[in-house]
């Protein structure tokens, strides 16, 4: 990493870093606050990993969502990347400082949001605490690929759509993946293309091998496997995307 | 033994432009045809005016140079460079019309980003300090993007235009939001930069300016260039009767 690299990524951090984004860790926190403290209704016991499955699942979507709503889109529109690259700067490197600085922002988010309630729910609760530091650190890691899974998505998205268009786009995507998949696991299972295309278009590796962890039912190897492979899909799809699109759209 | 004769070594281009095209929406009922067989060459250390009506192809013809579009046909190199090189890229400076209204980063940040982009390392600071000082921005320095009036944009834009050491500089409407006199210290601004060598294409609605500035002037109308104008022996006003003349010829066919 060069230093004009690093510098890049600070700047764009720094550029996510609005004062509306200031104030959403806090909301975000109010709302991880709700789901650890509200109990679950048949539970007699605190267990890490459920909540924090709870948490995570509903955080990292919705936070990606928020950190990378027109994430490309816009700077195309408002000339930041017309003036960035008049400079000896790479597609490739402008991008890969963008998603960095999106996914640290969305970490420094989801950890505020996520782990700060857990923590304190750990500590306040008065039920017998159920906590398997591998099964906790395992779904950290699957979390980390699903939001980088969501960053590559929504990074190619915001290349073709306009601002919060592509957020819904990912909406959309999500529903028909998970439509999807739950035909694919029942009634195609057996057709290779079928789970090959689902795999790719609509991946739900990472999302599979987090049920695993969760209900330990095997090391889910292949899962991750899948999700891998639909990750790389995802991120060779953005960096083709940005390389094609149009830096300045101007008037004809 | 014969001494063999010296041939005078071929002078590099700063610009050079041949046979392009651009139309917009091909396949559409309508296509645009923006450019067609555009041709011409720039030197270095020249500073040359595009002028034309509105539509007339300057816009498209500015962002083929900086790489920004692709022409359908033809050829373009700065510095025998293709436009989208890094190698052009580190040669060349512009000043366009940015949008971005960033409040969490302020002038200095921001010049500082493009001080690293362009590898100027320690002679940074000063840079920036000077370019910031020619264009009365220096106690703007701290104030963010998000509060800079259009005047001051302008400059910063020209400042970020001249960061670094250019060898070639694409002026898009430059004086569009100036004041009276940051258009004079531009003007001289420019005349000092000219002496040093840097070339600089300037296209502007401002035929006063141009005729000012400039050693040679391209006119473009229709998407193409209609007449290429040295300036170095002509009277003030000659642009405007020129132009009237065009727009004259224009109407009657």
């Amino acid at each position: 990493m060069t230093p004009a690299f690093l510098k890049l990524f600070r700047i764009e951090f720094r550029r996510q870093w609005t004062i509306t984004a200031l104030v959403t860790p806090l909301l975000f926190l109010i709302i991880g606050s709700l789901i650890v403290f509200i109990p679950t209704p048949y539970t007699r016991e605190f267990n890490v990993s459920q909540k924090l499955l709870q948490l995570m699942g509903f955080l990292i979507p919705v936070v990606s969502a928020f950190f990378c709503v027109g994430l490309v889109d816009n700077d195309v529109k408002d000339g930041w990347l017309r003036t960035l690259l008049v400079r000896a700067i790479r597609r490739e490197e402008y991008l890969l400082a963008k998603s960095l600085s999106a996914l640290t922002s969305i970490w420094v988010t989801s950890l505020f949001a996520g782990t700060l309630p857990l923590i304190i729910g750990l500590i306040i609760t008065k039920m017998p605490i159920e906590f398997q530091v591998s099964q906790v650190l395992a779904l950290y890691a699957l979390f980390f690929a699903i939001s980088l899974l969501y960053v590559s998505i929504l990074v190619f998205f915001s290349c073709w759509l306009p601002g919060v268009v592509n957020v819904v786009a990912l909406m959309g995507w999500g529903i028909i993946a998970s439509a999807l998949h739950a035909y694919v696991s029942f009634f195609l299972w057996d057709s290779s293309w079928a789970v090959f295309t689902e795999q790719f278009l609509f991946p739900s590796g990472f999302f599979d091998a987090v049920d695993a962890i969760q209900n330990n039912t095997h090391v889910p190897y292949i899962e991750i496997l899948w999700g891998m492979a639909s990750l790389a899909f995802f991120w060779s799809l953005s960096f083709w995307s940005v390389n094609r699109i149009q830096v300045d759209k101007g008037s004809e | 033994m014969r001494r063999k004769k010296l041939l005078p070594t071929p002078e590099i281009l700063a610009i050079s432009v041949q046979n392009i095209s651009k139309t917009f929406r091909p396949r559409s009922k309508n296509p645009v045809q923006a450019l067609k067989n555009v041709t011409f060459a720039v030197p270095k250390g020249e500073v040359v005016g595009l002028i034309g009506p509105n539509g007339a192809g300057k816009s498209t013809l500015l962002r083929i140079l900086l790489g920004f579009l692709d022409a359908d046909e033809g050829k373009v190199a700065l510095f025998e460079h293709d436009p989208e090189s890094l190698m052009a890229r580190r040669l060349t400076g512009y000043q366009g019309d940015s949008q971005f209204r960033t409040p969490t980063l302020t002038v200095q940040t921001f010049l500082e980003l493009h001080a690293h982009l362009l590898n100027l390392n320690g002679s940074a600071k000063d840079n920036i300090d000077t370019l910031l000082k020619e264009f009365n921005l220096s106690n703007a320095s701290n104030f963010s993007l998000s509060s800079l009036s259009k005047g001051m944009r302008q400059k910063l834009e020209l400042v970020l235009a001249f960061l670094g050491t250019p060898r070639l500089v694409f002026l898009d409407e430059p004086t569009a939001s100036l004041d009276p006199p940051s258009v004079f210290e531009l003007r001289d601004f420019l005349e000092v930069r000219k002496k040093t060598g840097v070339t600089v294409f300037f296209s502007s609605h401002n035929l006063s300016e141009v005729e000012n500035v400039c050693d040679r002037v391209l006119f473009i109308s229709n998407g193409a260039v209609l007449a290429d104008y040295d300036m170095k022996k002509r009277k003030r006003g000659f642009l405007e009767k020129a132009f009237r003349t065009h727009l004259m010829e224009k109407a009657s066919s």
